[in-house]
């Protein structure tokens, strides 16, 4: 049979346990106090590549720009792996707002990283050179709108992102059409990368965006105008948006539709 | 008069001062003077941008140092727009899509041309001496049709611009940008077209880097002093992958025309 320890009410060992309750409901309600729960937002995945050499390309500083705007966002300035990892389960599929700045052409993006080099999103197998079962890289046609539909906005921030392949389909296009994704951004020309033309239009941009709740079409827009009057009337291609759910907003902070 | 000047004799006649303010590093360019006050820079968007756009309404940050000019930037209801802060000079400006707009007819080349002028007619802005421009650019979702003015003098691009951008759908103006800037008559270059390619090839390096275009146009240094820039647009194949993609660079290289010093400006 067993036995059944009753301890006296006005034990030591029992006065003892309830002030050690009682001092633990006290630390924590004073942590609780003094360091309010933070909700964490939605993710926003800002991609930089640094193309390496003395006049490698390097857009660090451009998505560290975005990350810093992202207020409410669970933002990150971040290296994918690689750009079949960019667009995975840690990175596009759990993103609420997905930027990658780097090289691009009409029909491909791409993100380096030092271990795996350069590496691409293709629209399409219809891209020329496009291998849709590569390791490292991949195609927008690998993925469904069931994994992309949270996106509210990608950005493909690179030279002809947004151009038509011969088939009409490009970047942006196939992202808003096919995968669900709520608004989408890239170029049509060459996009210049410095602090007063890429930093600058991202940073107003998404200035606008989220301070100003400005929709995406006039955001994108807005900071056009401001690079051309930044740079003496140069806009330096980033008056060739290619843009799809142009009424689409980024705050308040919230996953796509 | 000008609908600027009016609204900046209106202030004056309310008995606002409209002092000279000079801002702490103009950098000795007396173009940089600040004289706009932010209060008027609000009031000149608002009158500019017309419909219900209200000065109260805008908010107003600056002024801030470009490439030529010191300019506010002013937003608010959907408005975004640059002034120059010395000339007081509406730089910029877009307008939201609106209900209205929305309904509104779809453009043909002649009436967009049509409205952009008539944008700028309804704005006491000239077009004197310049050459105008038209193209169809498509942007995705919508498309638009640029009306462009600029100036070239002996071969060199000056800074006197004014850009409308008219919605192909709405038939609306939505965007416009204005650039001019005093500017002596412009000399022939002390380095030549192809000497400025090849100090911006050898600058960038490598083997395959073509140029793209050059532009000579004029520029200026901090303290106002006027230069003679050539602007080459270079690329070249900066990669390859396992696949056999070319990864394109792009670079614009700046080449004083006087000296021949090169820098890189922008990279993409």
């Amino acid at each position: 049979m067993p036995v059944i320890r009753l301890e006296p009410r006005s034990s030591s060992v029992g006065a003892t346990r309830r002030l050690s309750a009682a001092l633990v409901l006290a630390v924590l309600a004073a942590i609780a106090i003094a360091s309010p729960t933070v909700a964490v937002g939605p993710m926003a995945d800002a991609m930089w590549g640094h193309w390496p050499g003395p006049t490698g390309l390097d857009t660090t500083g451009t998505m560290n720009v975005v990350k810093g705007q992202l207020v409410g966002y669970n933002a990150f300035s971040t290296n994918p792996y690689d750009a079949r990892t960019a667009m995975g389960s840690g990175y596009a599929q759990n993103d609420a707002i997905w930027w990658m700045a780097g090289h691009a052409n009409v029909g491909f993006m791409t993100t380096y990283n030092a271990t795996n080099g350069s590496t691409v999103i293709w629209t399409s197998g219809s891209v020329g050179g496009a291998n849709c079962a590569a390791t490292h890289s991949t195609c927008l046609t690998n993925y469904t709108s069931t994994q992309m539909h949270r996106i509210r906005l990608m950005v493909f921030h690179g030279c002809y992102s947004g151009s038509a392949i011969s088939n009409g389909d490009s970047l942006p296009k196939r992202a808003y059409t096919n995968l669900g994704v709520d608004s989408s951004i890239g170029f049509s020309q060459e996009v210049g990368f410095s602090n007063l033309t890429s930093d600058y239009w991202a940073g107003q941009m998404t200035y606008y965006g989220m301070v100003l709740n400005y929709n995406v079409h006039d955001a994108a827009w807005s900071a056009a105008n401001d690079v051309a009057v930044m740079n003496g009337g140069s806009f330096h291609g980033y008056d060739s948006i290619v843009l799809y759910g142009g009424s689409v907003k980024i705050y308040p902070p919230a996953f796509g539709s | 008069m000008s609908l600027k000047q009016r609204v900046l004799m209106a202030g004056l006649l309310a008995g606002a001062l409209i002092a000279p303010v000079v801002a702490a590093a103009t950098g000795g360019d007396p173009q940089r003077v600040t004289v706009l006050s932010a209060s008027d820079a609000a009031a000149v968007v608002a009158a500019f941008a017309g419909g219900s756009a209200r000065a109260a309404d805008l908010a107003v940050r600056g002024p801030v140092d470009g490439a030529v000019n010191r300019f506010y930037q002013v937003q608010g209801a959907g408005i975004s727009s640059n002034i120059d802060a010395h000339s007081g000079d509406v730089l910029s400006l877009v307008l939201p899509v609106t209900s209205a707009t929305l309904a509104s007819a779809p453009a043909t080349a002649p009436s967009a041309k049509a409205t952009a002028e008539q944008f700028l007619v309804g704005r006491s802005i000239s077009t004197d001496g310049l050459t105008e421009s038209l193209r169809l650019i498509g942007h995705g979702e919508s498309s638009e049709y640029v009306v462009e003015w600029d100036r070239v003098v002996n071969g060199v691009v000056v800074p006197d611009l004014r850009v409308v951008g008219v919605d192909a759908t709405t038939g609306q103006s939505f965007r416009y940008l204005y650039l001019h800037r005093a500017y002596a008559e412009p000399g022939k270059p002390a380095v030549n077209q192809a000497a400025a390619e090849a100090l911006a090839v050898k600058l960038v390096g490598g083997s395959g880097v073509l140029v793209e275009d050059s532009q000579l146009r004029i520029s200026f240094t901090a303290s106002g002093s006027q230069l003679l820039v050539w602007t080459v647009s270079l690329t070249a194949t900066v990669d390859v992958t396992p696949e056999g993609t070319l990864v394109p660079g792009h670079w614009d290289v700046e080449v004083d025309a006087a000296t021949g010093a090169a820098s890189i400006t922008t990279a993409g």
